[in-house]
């Protein structure tokens, strides 16, 4: 469980997170919405720890990140996957590679484990026999796949995606959040997803926090989302004519 | 890297992305430059000897005796220190402008373009000071 507990996080003169507090629950895709330059990317940067707030607290099954010493910080990224909007795939090393070097990294296993490992995790996410592709040579929805399968390489308790389904077409899109939701509930990892794609809400979001402005706006589950008295929530969720149809016929 | 987020997945892993990244281009460099200046020598050196033999000029005893005459081999140590120092400001300048490079393509061609004139001119400013620090007398 990740728990923000009134955290505040300025750039310049410029508060970006005012004032939020949210539970993340343990074992289910907790989900991050709100429109462009609300603060989600900041949010998941804070939890990441690579933003440091100036007020409030961070606590990873009680642990606050937020003033932890950098040696715990890295004891804790251990646990951590995360999913970056581009893959963040290393462009000089190969599919291989790329998931292997968290396990080089942090593992005690020998050669030949870490590859099983490997290519399990890779097996896992739908992609065989490209262990010797570059990130060039693959696409979009692979490296997506790529990064998930790096992500959950060392089994980490929380794993986290920025805008997972991005740049991708529908299909594909939502093969990712289904693979996302697996793996949640196949490792009871608490999932922290950040996206403004409602095709996802709408599929995987467990829990859902909705802010505007760095603000909680609204929080709570996909099923509530579609008939939320709130006014913001009502105009993000509604932008599109597909969901306004939804809400019409649902009446 | 950072353009595409392969320095902040860096960070995520809990790799010190400068130790990981910046370190050894720096020692690489520094190691590196010297030999190819050596090899540089030998080679301008050699290009010498076989101009003078081929075109007739002279013979390959004089010319051997010629570039030994007021030789100062000081001149060749000087020669190897300022390459260290100049691979070292290379280096450096260059992976600090592109460690925090920001943005799109254009930005990376703007911080490129920063560290090939910031690198430029601090090796300029440095060779004279170094000139003047090493061969004044």
């Amino acid at each position: 469980m990740i728990e923000l507990k009134n955290i505040s996080k300025s750039f310049s003169d410029k508060e970006v997170i005012k004032d939020l507090s949210f539970v993340y629950e343990e074992g289910r895709t907790n989900l991050i919405i709100g429109q462009s330059g609300s603060g989600k990317t900041v949010l998941l940067k804070c939890l990441l720890g690579l933003h440091k707030p100036e007020k409030g607290a961070i606590l990873f099954d009680g642990n606050n990140i937020v003033d932890m010493s950098a040696k715990n910080l890295k004891r804790l990224r251990n646990q951590v996957g995360m999913v970056f909007q581009g893959g963040a795939l290393f462009d000089s090393m190969n599919i291989e590679q790329n998931v292997l070097f968290p396990l080089q990294l942090f593992s005690d296993m020998n050669k030949s484990d870490m590859l099983d490992r490997v290519n399990f995790c890779l097996k896992r996410v739908n992609l065989e026999n490209v262990n010797h592709l570059y990130p060039s040579e693959i696409s979009g929805g692979m490296k997506k796949r790529v990064a998930i399968a790096r992500a959950i390489v060392l089994n980490p308790k929380y794993l986290f995606c920025d805008e997972p389904n991005s740049g991708l077409d529908p299909y594909t899109a939502i093969l990712i959040d289904n693979l996302l939701q697996e793996l949640t509930y196949e490792y009871g990892m608490t999932t922290v997803i950040n996206t403004h794609d409602m095709n996802s809400v709408m599929e995987i979001g467990d829990r859902i926090l909705f802010i505007k402005d760095g603000q909680r706006a609204w929080q709570g589950t996909k099923a509530a989302i579609l008939n939320a008295d709130n006014k913001d929530l009502h105009d993000f969720v509604f932008s599109s004519e597909l969901f306004k149809t939804i809400k019409e016929k649902s009446k | 890297m950072r353009v595409t987020e392969q320095i902040d997945a860096l960070e995520v892993m809990g790799v010190n992305p400068i130790t990981y990244l910046v370190r050894p281009k720096i020692f690489a460099l520094m190691f590196f430059n010297p030999l190819l200046i050596c090899m540089s020598m030998f080679v301008g050196v050699l290009g010498g000897l076989l101009a003078v033999v081929f075109s007739g000029e002279s013979t390959a005893a004089q010319y051997v005796a010629g570039i030994q005459y007021d030789f100062i081999p000081f001149k060749t140590l000087y020669a190897l220190i300022k390459t260290t120092l100049f691979a070292f400001i290379i280096a450096t300048i260059s992976s600090f402008h592109g460690y925090y490079t920001e943005g799109g393509a254009l930005e990376v061609g703007k911080s490129s373009t920063k560290a090939v004139v910031y690198s430029s001119v601090i090796i300029i400013v440095c060779n004279y000071l170094l000139t003047q620090l090493l061969l004044r007398s």
